[in-house]
């Protein structure tokens, strides 16, 4: 093809991008911020119709796990560490470092939205059964595919990183991750505390 | 450090593999340019079906006591289905596609950002909107009695928003991370910097929509318990369909048609910063998604009927502002403008996009005010269809312009000219009639925009209207109007298919406009796969600045008066980059 000699054109074919992936991400989470914050407004908004929420919202008998559920937030911060040590390791080019960071910071992650399963079997309420129910579920749910998301997109970054792709020039990828990450754990905290401690 | 981890080679980009020039291609393409065809040809056939069905409904509205056409099994359903293909299935998808075709090229970029997310983005969009209309096939979509096919619209419709914003990331990231490194953002071309200004909006209001979506899935599966079941779908979804939010989808048009302005004025842009600002306030504008927090369509009585007004007005006051940047660039003009179908399809474009914002503000301050002892407000009458005809006029009528204007590039020829100027002239009355008439039923007579607990009630409307009057005449005189935009579309398509597959009309040269932006600069159409060399501008007109600097030459070394290099600009431009 021609080129188009606008001015003299320089090798220009090999133009580092670096952060068209960071960039994406922070569109995608700027995105999710915005879907917590509205599923936030639309629950609160829900709950305000209620007369007495206090008692008229969750059902009765419904016990929630708060113990198990704080954990689930802890492991979740936890994970935020782990995954910032991820960033850390790679600038660094400290390839065992990273790759432990990763491992643990997807084990954190299966470990919380493992909790949340299990404190919705725990709680024993079932799905369609009360406007609560199915709003507390609405709001986990998507506080739960955020969290899967993250993984997954943490998980196909890795593997890029096992290809080489890290140090101070390879590691965007790894960070647009972990910055998702972090929105993940964040999403998943003001869901929880809406959902579990507002109620 | 480890010795292990010191091995690891730097990061090199890797260059697209070259594209199969097969068939095959267009399924595995990362090509934008092939990415932006797509879009473009698959949404203006999806705006033609969707204003079928819109023009179904405004016949069914021409009878104030029964149906027409629709029976009460589909009215509903077919009501809203013409909003999603119009919406959803046609405009942002339109732009979408000119954005990625051109803004990678108008940046100095060698491909799209994530070529092979912007594919998915087509074909994600494509199955899911198969999807959508296969839920209405089988009884499904709002109002429908499959449960099923409830179900299965409220995911595929989730599905074509989630795809229209990885197409928009993948332009806005082109634009900020992909552009010449001496292109500052705020030097981009109008329409790259409306694509980066639409891909924002759309990314924090159509998430409030996908969080609605996810509540009306699961209470919709789940016992039904809170949300009114299939009618309560396009209840909590209206917001998506009207003003302002309907202003987010057409911020690139307006971007269009300052592409097309400057360059058959031959001259710069005037207050080019002010253009670009006020296309970020448009943008801001529509800003709808404030009115879903209301879960009711009635709500305009305290802050947010006040939010609604200035939304409106900051939107209104952004089109006078690029109504008046555009009539002095004209002014400007070293000649007198051609007046081909491209420049008056902008300028008429720039007329309905006054109306729409001047009648969205009426609306909204009506609605508002504590002085209006209206029973009803507008918001919930024909008026609001109104609105929409006039947004989805004016960007026809930016597209009319854009293509016109792009084709060249696009195809490789130019549009037949008497084509385009029937299709400008027919999307022109359509926008006017299609909203004149729901705009008076509504005002005057009350028509029920859709009556959302009942649909049917909507077609029904003499049982709840207490003056029925002249809306079944309103109603045919906006049926008629939804029938001159389908002649457009139809118009449209039938002149790309004409240039496109038939060859008629001119072999475009490289720039065969005198334009200004980069992507003149290269063969008309440019060759597939990316681009070897990638120009490095420090202007978004670089193309206008080389013209200007050659004029000066030439005045300088005494071959020609400063008027006379002006006036051979273009001609000037044009040569010496197709050599």
């Amino acid at each position: 093809m021609a080129a188009p000699a606008l001015t003299p054109v320089e090798q220009l074919v090999t133009r580092a991008r670096p952060h068209s992936l960071v960039v994406a991400t922070g569109f995608a989470v700027a995105g999710g911020v915005m879907l917590v914050a509205a599923l936030v407004a639309f629950y609160l908004g829900f709950r305000n119709e209620i007369s007495d929420p206090g008692t008229n919202w969750v059902p009765r008998g419904v016990d929630i796990p708060n113990a198990q559920l704080g954990m689930a937030v802890v492991t979740a911060i936890l994970s935020m560490i782990t995954a910032q040590w991820i960033v850390y390791a790679s600038r660094r080019r400290e390839r065992g470092h990273t790759f432990v960071a990763i491992g643990i910071t997807i084990l954190f992650g299966v470990a919380w939205i493992n909790m949340i399963f299990f404190a919705f079997n725990f709680m024993e309420v079932g799905i369609g059964t009360t406007q609560w129910s199915n709003l507390a579920y609405t709001l986990t749910g998507v506080a739960v595919a955020i969290g899967m998301v993250a993984i997954g997109f943490l998980a196909l970054m890795s593997i890029r990183a096992f290809g080489g792709e890290d140090g101070p020039e390879g590691t965007a990828p790894l960070a647009a991750a972990v910055m998702f990450w972090h929105f993940s754990v964040l999403a998943f905290i003001a869901l929880w505390y809406v959902v579990f401690v507002v109620k | 450090m480890t010795e292990a981890t010191t091995e690891i080679a730097d990061a090199q980009p890797v260059l697209p593999p070259r594209e199969h020039q097969s068939p095959i291609g267009w399924l595995t393409t990362s090509d934008h340019k092939r990415i932006g065809r797509l879009f473009i040809v698959t949404a203006l056939l999806v705006l033609g079906a969707g204003l079928v069905c819109e023009l179904l409904v405004r016949i069914d509205l021409t009878d104030a006591e029964d149906f027409v056409i629709l029976d009460a099994d589909t009215f509903g359903q077919i009501f809203v289905l013409s909003k999603d293909l119009l919406v959803f299935g046609g405009l942002v998808p339109l732009f979408l596609g000119f954005a990625i075709y051109v803004v990678p090229l108008q940046v100095g970029a060698g491909n799209i950002a994530f070529p092979r997310a912007a594919l998915a983005s087509f074909w994600g969009w494509f199955a899911t909107g198969g999807l959508l209309i296969a839920s209405y096939s089988i009884n499904g979509g709002p109002y429908g009695g499959e449960a099923e096919g409830v179900d299965l619209y409220l995911i595929a419709l989730a599905g074509v928003l989630l795809s229209l914003l990885l197409g928009a990331i993948c332009v806005a990231a082109t634009v900020l991370t992909m552009r010449s490194p001496r292109l500052f953002v705020d030097d981009t071309p109008p329409f790259a910097w409306s694509a980066l200004v639409t891909a924002a909006m759309l990314m924090v209001t159509i998430p409030v929509a996908l969080a609605q979506l996810a509540m009306l899935y699961i209470d919709h599966r789940y016992g039904r318990l809170y949300l009114d079941g299939n009618y309560g779908i396009f209840q909590q979804l209206e917001w998506l369909y009207r003003t302002p939010q309907l202003y987010v989808y057409a911020i690139p048009a307006l971007g269009a048609v300052a592409e097309v302005i400057p360059v058959w004025s031959g001259t710069r842009q005037q207050q080019r910063p002010v253009v670009a600002y006020a296309i970020g306030a448009f943008g801001l504008a529509g800003f709808g998604a404030a009115g879903s927090l209301a879960n009711e369509p009635v709500y305009f009585e305290d802050y947010q009927g006040l939010l609604n007004v200035g939304l409106h007005a900051l939107a209104l006051v952004a089109v006078l502002v690029l109504l008046g940047a555009w009539g002095a660039t004209l002014v400007h003009s070293r000649s007198l403008p051609r007046l081909d179908a491209a420049l008056l399809a902008a300028l008429a474009a720039g007329l309905i996009f006054l109306v729409s914002t001047a009648h969205g503000v009426l609306g909204a301050f009506i609605d508002w005010s504590p002085l209006s002892d209206r029973e009803v407000q507008l918001l919930l009458t024909t008026w609001t269809s109104a609105g929409q005809a006039l947004v989805i006029g004016a960007v026809l009528l930016a597209a009319v312009a854009a293509l016109a204007y792009w084709a060249p590039k696009i195809w490789g020829r130019r549009l037949p000219e008497p084509l385009s100027l029937l299709a400008l002239l027919a999307a022109l009355a359509g926008a006017l009639l299609a909203a004149v008439g729901p705009a008076v039923a509504g005002a005057l007579q009350d028509q029920p925009y859709l009556v959302f607990e009942d649909p049917n009630s909507t077609t029904n409307y003499a049982q709840i209207v207490d003056d029925v009057g002249n809306a079944d005449a309103y109603a045919a005189i906006g049926a008629v109007g939804v029938g001159l935009l389908l002649a457009a579309v139809v118009l449209i398509v039938g002149n790309i298919v004409l240039s496109a597959l038939f060859r008629v009309g001119a072999a475009a040269a490289a720039d065969p406009w005198g334009a200004q932006t980069a992507e003149w600069a290269l063969p008309s159409p440019p060759a597939m796969g990316p681009l070897d060399d990638l120009p490095d501008l420090v202007d978004g007109t670089p193309l206008l600045e080389r013209a200007d600097a050659a004029g000066e030459l030439a005045a300088a070394s005494g071959e020609g008066d400063d008027a006379e290099a002006g006036a051979a600009r273009s001609e000037e431009a044009g040569e010496e980059v197709t050599v």
